[in-house]
């Protein structure tokens, strides 16, 4: 792949851009985790590091062009997670706020 | 089986936005608005990563046409959650 | 008044399971009530409200977590402690509902997690009824 020096300084610093911007987007989905305990931003929050975390594998790593597919099994994950979040909010009975329970509560004696 | 994914990703980030901007069209909550603009982004980066190595089999340096829009994606999914949340 | 005057647990505890203060009042009546078990018609006729409008708080709260079910036929509820810090918790909520009924009734109203959980919403494809 020929490309100018100038083009590969620019990605190189989209590179950064980008992975600080899916870190923080994620650190957003987690707070938003935090204050309302719905499980789809969790997911998000983890699905988007991950998707943070290929980028910067794949900026730090000089790999060879069969080998990439391997760094996009984390993106793959990243979107599945997704997928999963969205799956999961629309199964039965489907709540904002959901609180996970059926577990054994305490009884106040 | 690469293309597979790369196919996946597109369709995910489609449909993100899909329902993102959905959403907004109905409620007018602007936080959809930027975030489903933001997956937007994704999507067009991901159908550039599909193009890429799928169809024209890396005959073109598409390499902007993946990272521009994530970058402007993330820009605006960022706007959205700093600005229209407390 | 300003939404800070409420304590960080209790406006979080708010914004993540009530989303009326006719919720809470059913909450809070249960929680008076300790171990003795509720119908919707019974919480209606304590907090003059529709029956059916009942139901639908004491399903909500069951689903958050907050009450449990005892009976079927008619659904009757009781209010259940998760854990200690929960109890305790309410047992707050209660004394700050009593103390500073403005503030949390505001912060029930202008619930400024409203966007963040429209996002969520927006990926519920299935129309939930009410």
């Amino acid at each position: 792949m020929n490309r100018s020096a100038a083009m590969v300084q620019f990605l190189q610093f989209s590179s950064g851009f980008i992975v600080m911007g899916y870190l923080v987007a994620g650190l957003f989905f987690l707070r938003f985790w935090r204050d309302t305990r719905d499980r789809l931003f969790a997911v998000f929050a983890v699905a988007f590091w991950l998707l943070g975390l290929q980028r910067l594998l794949l900026a730090l790593i000089d790999v060879e062009a069969e080998h990439e597919a391997l760094f996009y099994l984390l993106r793959l994950v990243g979107f599945l997670l997704i997928i999963w979040a969205v799956v999961d909010k629309n199964r039965v009975r489907a709540n904002a706020g959901r609180v996970v329970r059926r577990r054994a509560k305490l009884r106040v004696s | 089986m690469a293309d597979l994914v790369y196919l996946l990703c597109a369709l995910t980030s489609l449909a993100c936005a899909v329902l993102l901007i959905r959403a907004w069209a109905r409620q007018r909550v602007e936080l959809l608005l930027w975030s489903g603009l933001g997956f937007v982004g994704f999507a067009v980066a991901n159908v550039g990563l599909v193009i890429d190595k799928v169809v024209t089999g890396q005959a073109y340096d598409l390499v902007l046409l993946r990272t521009l829009p994530v970058v402007f994606g993330l820009c605006v999914l960022l706007y959205g959650l700093i600005w229209e949340t407390r | 008044m300003s939404l800070k005057a409420l304590p960080d647990d209790v406006a979080r505890f708010l914004s993540a399971h009530i989303d009326s203060v006719e919720q809470l009042e059913v909450l809070l009546l249960l929680h008076r009530a300790g171990e003795s078990a509720w119908t919707p018609e019974m919480v209606a006729a304590a907090l003059y409200t529709q029956p059916a409008s009942a139901a639908r708080r004491l399903a909500s709260l069951w689903d958050h977590g907050l009450l449990e079910q005892v009976g079927d036929e008619p659904p009757a509820y009781r209010y259940v402690v998760e854990t200690p810090a929960r109890g305790e918790l309410i047992s707050t909520l209660a004394d700050t509902y009593r103390e500073r009924r403005v503030a949390v009734v505001t912060a029930i109203a202008t619930n400024p997690m409203e966007n963040v959980r429209a996002f969520s919403d927006a990926f519920r494809i299935r129309r939930k009824e009410s």
